[in-house]
């Protein structure tokens, strides 16, 4: 076996799991973290953990890679609680932020400090993504043992074993790392979220923004050096860009696997509406939205602002387990939808296929370019709402929901 | 060694070779080609009969669907749901003639064909067209009733055909099916081997799979089994099953025509190998949007409703989108091309060293790269049911004790289902409904 | 008979005219509108709550009952040459009102309001005050309050078909019945550049759920005390209508009147959906030609029996009638909302016919 090009799988720290044929490589952290491991679980595991950053040009340790050419990031898979606008105090589960924290101390630290939504993930094209994702438990159900896995949901040319499906691949368990890699090729507008047990752990929470921006992005190209994809005239150039990652969650389930109940699969129903991780008015809030332990758990604000005439890119998807989303603004300009499901709406010989709406609606799995031009908008403030009118609600609490708000500055605004 | 590893493959494909060929037996109507199963041919008939259906939480619901009456033996069959997928010609005349042996409460039936142009005689005239009566309300001499529809289909492509009586209760009921029309003859420029889904060469495909969506409430089924018809109330519509092809995950992995679903004859399993194209004819027969996502890569959207996406006829479908995720729309069709190629991923999909020769389709500029990380030990994960052992295309590894190496062949598995996550469960199990996986083999493994 | 004041008259406002265009003033389309409570009955004979649009008769608001309110509202037409819209808007309910144009911009808005939810005791207007997180919008708009009259502008009127809507607490209000279609021809005949027309069809889907509409006439519905229902999240219509109607209203059976469609005539359906929830227009039998969106032309058009209508969406589409009268094709709702309150056949369903002439 030519052992240059056979996947190498790594060995515990505390025992020889397999045969003489396995190389084993450890890139970092000796074995003292393993024992060190073992100690600081709460719950009963049968074999020692172990928590493995790979960073390849990571010198000095601290996740980040002297290669330009390639993003580390790491993050958690674990539980949390967040607040909804109506005050409610929701269990959830979804990914931490562990960037940077050496691997002793990840489980140590970042239990119950799942975000919503996770953290955001932005590459350039023809970067490489090492994404490791350390399952820290579920603190709050220690009776679950659940692993957790990584999807990029829309990457082009996918392998199983970094798709993040956990049916035909290994996905990490409790106290354990895995490293994704992704070859960032094609740009665009991506998610990402957990797939195991894909109804549950996408009602409770575990998904996250994701884009790679273009090579294009520095050339001066009609105006604009910024650009949603690869467009070559410009027609994706924006000036200011916001995500729109449209969720909901069913408070429902989300008390059941808080108390230990069984599931209601069968009755789900998204009544807490959020745009990242927010209902109205939360969106609009730059304040971090705390949750009942003080932890910043919903740090994403969405209000869109920008100078009279600039261009507006909304990089919007929607991940509710059961609703679809229509949206639309009050701004008076149509919204020029310039690309679909990370590709750029034109045909096969070049024919433009984008899509001019005042009105789009987004299933789920779905997303979306939209390009807003605001030459010729009065300053003011303007709306970005759900016209599925129900879906305005925080569960029983109207006048919330999928709305944030977009202020439009002066073009010399002082201020 | 490489050459190891393939005398394994070798041996695994020697193996299913030989199981396969020995289940051929059982299985008639096994596709070629990767084609659809249906009936074929200009002139069907269908009798309206009620059965039962198994969902996969082990549970049993009452339907109402469309049986085949075979021409030559005049012998019906069972209903089947969905209905029988209807495989006509382009051009051809075709004449479906209708018989209603629902239970009496069920009134009448008939059958709606969007996008055709339909002449029914008949039965008697009803809201959207004409319809046969049950056998109870006809003279006791008047033997049976048949409504006649025909049409001739003037453009190939893919079609749905939904009953027009009561539609909402029939349709939830499961009087669906699909229409495939083919073409009349190769596209210009195309070759006669070929397989076209329109009259373009660039709805060229090399197999081609059903995906007819379709939901169900239990509770419905319950009260028209216990004949409470008149309670049925559509406003407090709940469905907690969901069907492709008639099957809930997993049942739609089992073969078609298995015996133990002899209500349900569609399976959904794709397979293809690596630079193929595959035809997904993708239908809303339901009531519900199901936004569809495919794990692996983008397809390419080229016709909706039975009609290329073309800046004007004879272009082609150039104005065809691009996405992994596309909404399901009742009543409405699209016709996807899928490929997978592996290519760009930035490490060698086979585990191939650098002297190796390349597969058919690889992409060169990886051929030889490493594989970029260490996979985390055997016990520090939890192994799929379709993880092979290895992350290469054809590869395998060891498995843990008690896994069922679901996946000897090694192949590539995505999973294609809805993302409103809700809807891969079967009535509050976990998994079920809205699950399919496409299976990319490697290039040695034989599909069919 | 003309006297000679009114040939002088005449001779007058002849001169004023050719001074304003002279001037460069504005063309404008305006109408006198009035917001009411109705009772609207269903095709079950149960009456349900609405509030909606009715045009005022005199154009003044002084005579009272001089209106009648329907949902969906009257359509307002703004002339291809028109390039401003005014409406008059008098508010005869107990809360503030607004007007919202998806796609148009409303030139003298002086909202938006914000209020201090939930009890509203205090405004802010025309921006979130601040360094405050907690106030939520009221009304995307400046607001008419009870009992006044309030002027909303729309210059640059933009071609295409449009729903008007309320814009105060949309989820409330559009629901309980406030919107109506707006529609601007390209030219005389033609909805958008080179897409001529001969006859017109507006199809509106929207639902009813009657115990929101009964809770919010009777003043328990929001973020109120004694509140029985707090919000639309569980709404569950049980009413599906077109055009206000539903199967088998005579309406709709069919939608289209006594439309005579000769061979080769090109019937525009203008789709709306003020509802709040996805529906599915199909044809049986026929194919139809889509050729805009939201107000916004296709590039290039789009043949098909039926597609997705979200909510708060318009699709215009081109039918061409395949031959002489008669004829007759079905158009209903795909999703199968075809009920009433539970009760079948009934809902989204209607036909579009080609009638024979009438022989007097």
């Amino acid at each position: 076996m030519n052992e240059k090009n056979k996947a190498e799988i790594g060995s515990k720290s505390s025992d020889e799991t397999q045969g003489g044929r396995m190389m084993k490589k450890r890139i970092r952290y000796g074995s003292v973290f393993g024992v060190l491991m073992l100690f600081s679980f709460l719950w009963a595991v049968t074999v020692s953990a172990d928590v493995n950053v790979q960073c390849p040009g990571d010198t000095n340790g601290d996740g980040i890679s002297e290669d330009p050419n390639i993003v580390c990031r790491h993050i958690t898979g674990g539980d949390g609680y967040s607040k909804m606008a109506d005050g409610l105090d929701l269990y959830f589960f979804s990914f931490g932020n562990a960037d940077g924290v050496p691997p002793a101390e990840v489980i140590a630290d970042l239990t119950l400090k799942a975000e919503l939504p996770a953290p955001t993930i932005e590459l350039k094209q023809g970067q490489e993504l090492y994404l490791t994702m350390t399952n820290v438990g579920m603190v709050v159900r220690p009776d679950l043992f659940d692993p957790h896995s990584v999807h990029w949901h829309g990457f082009p040319n996918a392998a199983p074993i970094f798709d993040g499906l956990p049916e035909p691949s290994p996905s990490a368990n409790m106290g354990n790392s895995f490293t994704y890699y992704y070859n960032a090729v094609v740009p665009g507008t991506y998610f990402y979220h957990c797939h195991v047990e894909a109804a549950e752990h996408m009602q409770m929470g575990m998904i996250g923004n994701l884009w790679v921006t273009p090579a294009q992005d520095g050339m001066a190209i009609g105006g604009f050096t910024k650009f949603a994809y690869n467009d070559g005239d410009g027609s994706t150039g924006y000036d200011v860009a916001y995500p729109l990652l449209l969720t909901g969650f069913d408070s429902f389930f989300h008390i059941a696997s808080d108390t230990v109940q069984a599931l209601p699969f069968a009755g789900m129903f998204d009544e807490y509406p959020m745009i990242n991780g927010r209902g109205y008015p939360d969106t609009i809030n730059p304040n971090n939205i705390v949750n009942q332990d003080g932890f910043a758990a919903q740090k994403i604000c969405s209000l869109i602002t920008a100078t009279a005439g600039q261009r507006i890119l909304l990089r919007v998807c929607n991940i509710s387990t059961t609703h679809q989303y229509t949206f639309a603004t009050t701004l008076g300009v149509p919204m020029k939808v310039v690309a679909r499901g990370a590709a750029l709406l034109r045909g096969p010989d070049g024919k433009d296929t984008s899509m001019t709406v005042n009105v789009l609606n987004v299933g789920g799995g779905q997303d979306y370019d939209v390009i807003l031009d605001t030459t010729g908008v009065e300053p003011g403030t303007y709306f970005l709402y759900t016209t599925d009118l129900t879906n305005l609600s925080n569960g029983e609490q109207e006048r919330g929901g999928i709305m944030t708000e977009i202020v439009i500055a002066p073009l010399n605004d002082p201020a | 060694m490489r050459r190891k590893r393939m005398d394994r493959i070798k041996k695994q494909i020697h193996f299913w070779v030989v199981v396969l060929m020995g289940a051929g037996l059982l299985f008639f109507g096994t596709s070629v080609q990767g084609a659809i199963v249906g009936e074929s041919g200009s002139t069907f008939q269908l009798v309206a009969k009620s059965d039962v259906i198994a969902t996969s939480d082990g549970d049993s619901t009452l339907i109402w669907g469309f049986a085949i009456t075979d021409g030559v033996s005049g012998t019906t069959g069972r209903a089947q749901y969905p209905g029988p997928t209807l495989i006509v010609t382009e051009d051809v005349t075709v004449t479906i003639t209708l018989q209603n042996e629902l239970p009496y409460k069920a009134g009448n039936v008939s059958i709606v064909f969007p996008g055709q142009q339909v002449t029914a005689t008949g039965g008697v005239g009803g809201l959207l067209t004409q319809e046969a009566r049950p056998p109870e309300v006809l003279p006791s001499n008047a033997g049976v009733e048949q409504v006649v529809y025909t049409f001739t289909p003037t453009e190939p492509g893919t079609y749905v055909y939904r009953s027009g009586t009561r539609a909402d209760l029939q349709t939830e009921m499961g009087l669906f099916g699909a229409l495939i029309v083919r073409p009349a003859a190769t596209p210009t420029g195309g070759s006669p081997g070929k397989t076209y889904a329109y009259n373009h060469i660039d709805s060229q495909y090399d197999r081609e799979y059903l995906y007819l969506m379709s939901e169900m409430d239990p509770l419905i089924h319950r009260q028209v089994e216990l004949l409470q018809l008149g309670d049925v109330d559509f406003t407090r519509y709940f469905p907690t099953n969901w069907f492709i092809n008639g099957r809930n995950y997993p049942d739609l992995l089992a073969e078609n025509y298995v015996p133990w679903l002899p209500t349900q004859p569609y399976n959904c399993q794709p397979r293809m190998h690596p630079g193929e194209k595959v035809l997904i004819r993708f239908i809303g027969a339901g009531r519900d949007v199901h936004p569809m996502h495919f794990h692996g890569n983008d397809f390419e959207t080229i016709a909706v409703d039975g009609r290329l996406l073309s800046s004007e006829h004879g272009a082609g479908p150039d104005l065809a989108w691009q996405a992994t995720t596309i909404k399901s729309v009742p009543g409405q069709t699209a016709d996807l091309i899928w490929g997978w190629t592996g290519k760009e991923l930035g490490w060698d999909i086979y585990g191939h060293s650098p002297d190796d020769p390349l597969e058919p389709d690889e992409y060169a500029p990886n051929h030889g790269k490493p594989f970029p990380v260490v996979l985390p030990p055997r016990d520090a994960v939890t192994y799929g049911a379709f993880y092979s052992g290895s992350p290469f295309l054809g590869g395998e590894g060891e498995l843990p004790p008690g896994h069922g190496g679901l996946n000897a062949a090694g192949g590539y598995f995505y999973m294609w289902h809805s993302h409103t996550e809700k809807e891969l469960t079967s009535n509050d199990i976990w998994p079920g409904g809205l699950i399919s996986f496409m299976i990319v083999e490697h290039p040695d493994v034989p599909i069919d | 008979m003309f006297s000679k004041k009114m040939i002088r008259f005449q001779g007058f406002s002849l001169f004023l005219c050719l001074l304003a265009f002279m001037v460069g003033k504005t063309f404008a389309a305006e109408y006198w509108v009035q917001v009411d409570t109705a009772d609207m009955t269903m095709v079950d004979g149960k009456k349900v709550p609405v509030w909606g649009f009715g045009l005022d008769r005199d154009k003044n608001f002084l005579t009272t009952d001089d209106y009648t309110i329907s949902v969906p509202g009257p359509t307002l037409r703004v002339d291809p040459g028109d390039n401003t819209l005014i409406i008059h808007l008098k508010n005869n309910l107990s809360e503030p009102i607004s007007l919202n144009i998806l796609g148009q911009r409303l030139t003298n808005n002086s909202g938006p309001v914000w209020t201090n939810f939930p009890s509203d005791t205090q405004t802010w207007s025309g921006s979130r005050p601040a360094e405050n997180y907690t106030a939520r919008v009221r009304s995307f708009t400046h607001e008419t309050l009870p009992g006044e009259v309030g002027e909303y502008r729309w210059e640059s009127f933009r071609t295409g078909t449009f729903l008007l809507q309320s814009g105060t607490n949309p989820a409330k209000q559009v629901q309980m019945g406030m919107y109506l279609p707006i529609i601007k021809d390209a030219a005389q005949g033609s909805a958008y550049a080179d897409v001529p027309y001969d006859e017109e069809l507006i199809v509106v889907f929207h639902e009813v759920d009657p115990a929101i509409h009964r809770a919010i006439a009777a003043g328990t519905y929001g973020a109120v005390p004694d509140a029985t229902i707090g919000s639309s999240i569980g709404r569950a219509p049980k009413y599906f209508l077109i055009n206000g109607m539903s199967y088998p209203s005579e309406g709709l059976l069919p939608i289209n009147g006594k439309m005579i469609l000769l061979k080769g005539a090109r019937l525009l359906i203008r789709f709306l959906n003020a509802g709040l929830d996805t529906h599915v227009p199909q044809l049986s039998e026929s194919y139809i030609a889509l050729w805009a969106e939201d107000g916004n032309r296709y590039l290039y058009p789009r043949e098909t029996y039926g597609f997705e209508l979200d909510t708060g969406k318009t699709v215009d589409a081109i039918l061409v009638s395949p031959e002489g009268p008669p004829w007759k094709k079905h158009l209903y709702d795909a999703r199968l909302n075809l009920n009433n309150d539970g009760v079948s056949p009934g809902g989204m369903l209607s036909f579009i016919k080609s009638s024979l002439p009438d022989h007097r």
